[in-house]
């Protein structure tokens, strides 16, 4: 997802890492003779092994190795035994459908969606190398897409893999889709395939794309995200030397402008300081560009008042806030004409579906939330309340065609490392969320309710 | 301006062929064509415009004209292709101290395209205006100290204190490769000035200004460092949100200054301005900035002008402690554009009580032209006069403009013939009290 978070290292985390040390003691010096945890201690190497392996391939932007990326993927469904194609919607841009056909085609399919590639890295402020995976003493794997969002992709892989040789037959068809571009606004990714034929006849009637770690036991679920603004403002005014003092400056005028954004801004945050609302459920706006003054060949002219000043601000609007009173905010009082302000938006997502609703998947009478939220208790994880993603996924291609979409990443007592450096994902936690995909697959999967007429599906 | 100029040149010619024509003697013509007019039209046609100016044209120009008054001339190069040129009328009494009239030869660059006339054309219109770049900042009075001396000359007025001008090149960016090094050369002290006038303003209204004091530049600089992070994430500390913090404690004392000038308290040269000049953050990106980074550094721009009866030092400290607080991971960057106090440690302003006899010389003498003086001010900006003061040197600012928008450095700069004409006189008022001037003086 397009998101570098918070670097703070949860303590659970290595209560938890020294409990599992002990576990792996008691059970090598206890049990190593019995046979059948060895089998089960070879096939979870096994899992961990596959999963760095996918970690290893550089599919960093601006450059991912995508070929290399969708040969493995092939390689994995060809061993599992899953149809495979390969469809490009741009050039050099593979994206990897694999398919389980279940027994009753005419139901719609479920989709387990995730992207194969990752942000770049600042190689020298991580300990391991970003592309070797590393299995460090706790049990913690060191990568780039390790928990963004390579670990799900592995996932729905080895969970099927395991459903697939306990004889398990899905109704449902399941489709595993690994996209491009995500990291990069999925235009030639998700976008196009959610556009396309293929997308039509598969007939998808839920999607599970990626969540974000929780630092705590529960797992965090999303059934919606804020809609990106990309907003410039700019000020015109007179210039003027650098000595004089006067009225309505280009720069007096932004920086009002900029004071009122903040206050705002201030407003916002403090119900989240508060714990009055979550993150993803106020408008953020944080400003990312300021630009004016006059270049000169050693950096700016000091003595001149410029006459045109700029500032840019990334603005995140949830499904649940007003876009119309956001945009008459903008208007009247960021850049109001009476200050000679300008605005443009150089980005504006949508709050809406393509029939007008808010971009919002619904949990309760929405049986696939329902259903999410059994599995997870039934492979013994804990769900938190549902939340707003604050930034955005490729999960909004998908919402916005009137499709439930759900995002999910099982990574529970995991700081939130995604975007940020040393990025990693602990094993326990890695192999724990193949069980619980093992659960959610198979719930959604033998869902057997005709759910494909118009109505129906409005509900969902 | 090639073109104007041609046709310039085809009317002199075309006047000329007229006048040889009309069989009157040539000579008596061409006298009439060289006016004190015609001569400032001349010397505002060299261009003289930052950032290439053309300083060895005028400096021939000036060199001649000097010369042909009978006065000595001197050029000097402390920086190469910078000359200052020194010329001098000598007094009957050389121990005296000596009186400097300083002007500069350079001036600020025009966008023609505002312009009615073009800016180095000195179009002499119908209604009496002459139009160039400098005809106010500050080539009138270059012109004006020689035209008065030529009628003091003709009236065989014979100065007691030596009369020295200077002209100097780069004050328009600082002046440090002229007037700076100019006053700090042992040229300078052999001079053995007493007294001097540097240029001051247009006044829109009949009374003369007169300028004891420049206020003193500062650049400052502020960066904000802080954790980046995805546009989405809204964090405290940011490299933004520190910077705006900054500024907006910056806007609110620039406010406080601005409210005492408003409330008509003090002369906007009387109070310590800061206008924000630059504004710089953001990870560039090709089509502008990347739209969903908070960017790690941020830094903004001020020109900040201090009037020499501020302290210095405790608008060191506020910048430290209010404006730019290191607890908030912020830097800072003061550069000193030009000096504060003289040579002893007192602030950079001339005294305008009686404490300085000048003062009371040049007030008789704009009395004597005729003029009206209006209440004696700080210069909003800067003007080469601080180098002098630095020394110790009382020095007014004095510009014989009345009744003249003030246009320096602005679009279509024009001086009125009448008011250069009034100029020279005051100054024939101003050369003959100063030089004659016997009183002792101590520096
Ligand atoms: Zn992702
Ligand atoms: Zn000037």
């Amino acid at each position: 997802m397009d998101y570098p978070l918070l670097t703070s290292f949860s303590s659970t985390n290595r209560s938890l890492f020294l409990f599992l040390f002990l576990f792996v003691l008691l059970n090598t010096c206890l049990l190593l003779p019995n046979p059948g945890v060895a089998v089960a201690e070879d096939e979870s190497s096994a899992v961990i092994s596959r999963f760095q392996q996918y970690l290893q391939i550089d599919t960093a932007q601006p450059s991912p190795r995508y070929q290399e990326a969708a040969d493995f993927l092939i390689s994995q469904a060809k061993s599992i035994g899953l149809e495979s194609q390969i469809i490009e919607f741009a050039v050099g841009k593979p994206l990897v459908l694999l398919k389980w056909a279940g027994s009753d085609p005419t139901l719609p399919s479920i989709l387990l969606y995730s992207h194969t590639d990752v942000v770049p890295v600042e190689q020298h402020k991580w300990a391991y190398p970003a592309f070797s995976a590393q299995l460090d003493s706790h049990g913690n794997i060191y990568a780039r897409g390790a928990q963004d969002m390579k670990c799900v992709g592995m996932q729905y892989l080895e969970a099927v893999r395991r459903l697939k040789s306990s004889g398990f037959q899905p109704v449902r068809s399941i489709y595993l889709c690994f996209a491009p571009d995500e990291e990069i606004n999925g235009h030639d990714g998700a976008e196009k395939f959610a556009d396309s034929d293929i997308f039509k006849t598969i007939n998808v009637g839920i999607v599970l794309d990626e969540g974000l770690a929780s630092p705590t036991e529960k797992y965090r679920a999303f059934y919606a995200e804020r809609s990106p603004w990309w907003l410039a403002i700019k000020a015109t005014g007179s210039p003027g030397h650098g000595s004089r003092l006067y009225d309505n400056s280009a720069m007096e005028n932004l920086l009002k402008s900029i004071e009122s954004v903040r206050r705002f801004r201030a407003s916002q945050f403090d119900l989240v300081k508060s714990g009055l609302k979550e993150e993803g459920e106020v408008i953020s706006v944080n400003m990312v560009f300021l630009k004016a003054g006059t270049p000169s060949p050693t950096g700016f002219v000091m003595n001149v008042q410029p006459s045109e000043a700029e500032a840019g601000f990334d603005i995140r609007v949830p499904p649940t806030a007003d876009p119309e009173a956001l945009e008459r905010r903008i208007a009247e009082e960021w850049a109001p004409v009476s200050r000679n302000m300008t605005y443009e938006f150089k980005s504006k997502a949508t709050v809406y579906d393509k029939f007008g609703r808010p971009l919002i998947t619904k949990t309760n009478s929405n049986p696939w939330w329902v259903l999410l939220e059994e599995a997870v208790r039934k492979a013994n994880g804990k769900l938190g309340k549902p939340e707003i993603f604050p930034a955005a996924t490729d999960s909004r291609h998908f919402r916005f065609r009137g499709l439930p979409a759900i995002g999910f990443s099982p990574m529970a007592n995991t700081p939130v490392l995604l975007h940020d450096h040393n990025e990693f994902l602990n094993k326990a936690e890695y192999l724990k969320g193949v069980e619980i995909y093992e659960s959610i697959i198979k719930a959604y999967a033998s869902y057997a309710e005709h759910a494909s007429n118009e109505g129906t599906k409005d509900e969902l | 301006m090639a073109n104007s100029r041609v046709s310039l040149l085809l009317l002199t010619l075309l006047a000329l062929t007229l006048s040889l024509s009309a069989s009157s003697p040539s000579s008596h013509n061409r006298e009439e064509l060289e006016t004190p007019i015609t001569r400032f039209q001349q010397y505002l046609r060299f261009k003289t415009a930052h950032p290439n100016p053309n300083y060895t044209a005028p400096v021939s120009f000036l060199t001649a004209l000097a010369k042909s008054i009978g006065l000595v001339t001197q050029s000097i190069e402390f920086t190469p292709n910078k000359p200052v040129l020194l010329v001098t009328w000598p007094g009957s009494k050389p121990s005296l101290p000596s009186i400097l009239f300083n002007s500069h030869l350079d001036s600020v660059p025009a966008e023609p395209t505002k312009w009615l006339h073009p800016p180095f054309s000195a179009v002499h219109t119908p209604d009496g205006k002459i139009f160039a770049r400098g005809a106010q900042d500050d080539k009138c009075i270059a012109i004006q100290y020689l035209e008065a001396i030529r009628n003091l000359k003709s009236k065989n007025f014979i100065p007691t204190r030596t009369i020295h001008i200077s002209y100097v090149p780069d004050e328009e960016i600082g002046g440090f490769d002229g007037a700076a090094k100019f006053v700090n050369s042992k040229e300078f002290r052999h001079l053995n000035v007493g007294f001097a006038l540097d240029e001051g303003q247009a006044s829109v209204n009949d009374e003369f200004r007169v300028f004891f004091a420049d206020r003193s530049p500062w650049n400052l600089i502020i960066r904000a460092k802080g954790k980046p992070g995805h546009g989405s994430r809204m964090y405290d500390d940011g490299a933004m949100e520190n910077l705006m913090k900054s500024i907006e404690i910056i806007s609110r004392f620039r406010e406080s200054q601005f409210d005492v000038v408003k409330a008509g308290k003090a002369a906007n040269s009387e109070v310590i301005s800061v206008n924000p000049v630059y504004l710089k953050a953001g990870i560039p990106s090709p089509t502008g900035f990347v739209m969903n980074m908070q960017p790690s550094e941020a830094e903004a721009g001020f020109d900040l002008r201090l009037p020499p009866t501020a302290d210095p030092d405790l608008m060191k400290k506020r910048i430290a402690e209010e404006w730019v607080p290191a607890i908030r991971n912020m830097t800072y960057e003061i550069i000193e554009k030009g000096p504060l106090r003289d040579h002893m440690g007192r602030p950079l302003m001339t005294a305008v009580d009686d404490s300085n006899p000048w003062w009371g010389v040049f007030r008789q003498a704009i009395a004597a032209a005729g003029g009206k003086l209006a209440k004696p001010e700080i210069l909003l900006s800067t003007t080469d006069a601080r180098f002098i003061r630095q020394l110790g040197i009382p020095v007014f600012g004095f510009s014989p403009m009345t009744n003249t928008p003030i246009l320096l450095h602005d679009h279509n700069e024009f001086l009125e013939d009448t008011v250069f004409l009034k100029g020279i006189e005051v100054y024939e008022h101003i050369i003959s009290s100063l030089s004659s001037f016997e009183e002792v003086h101590s520096t």
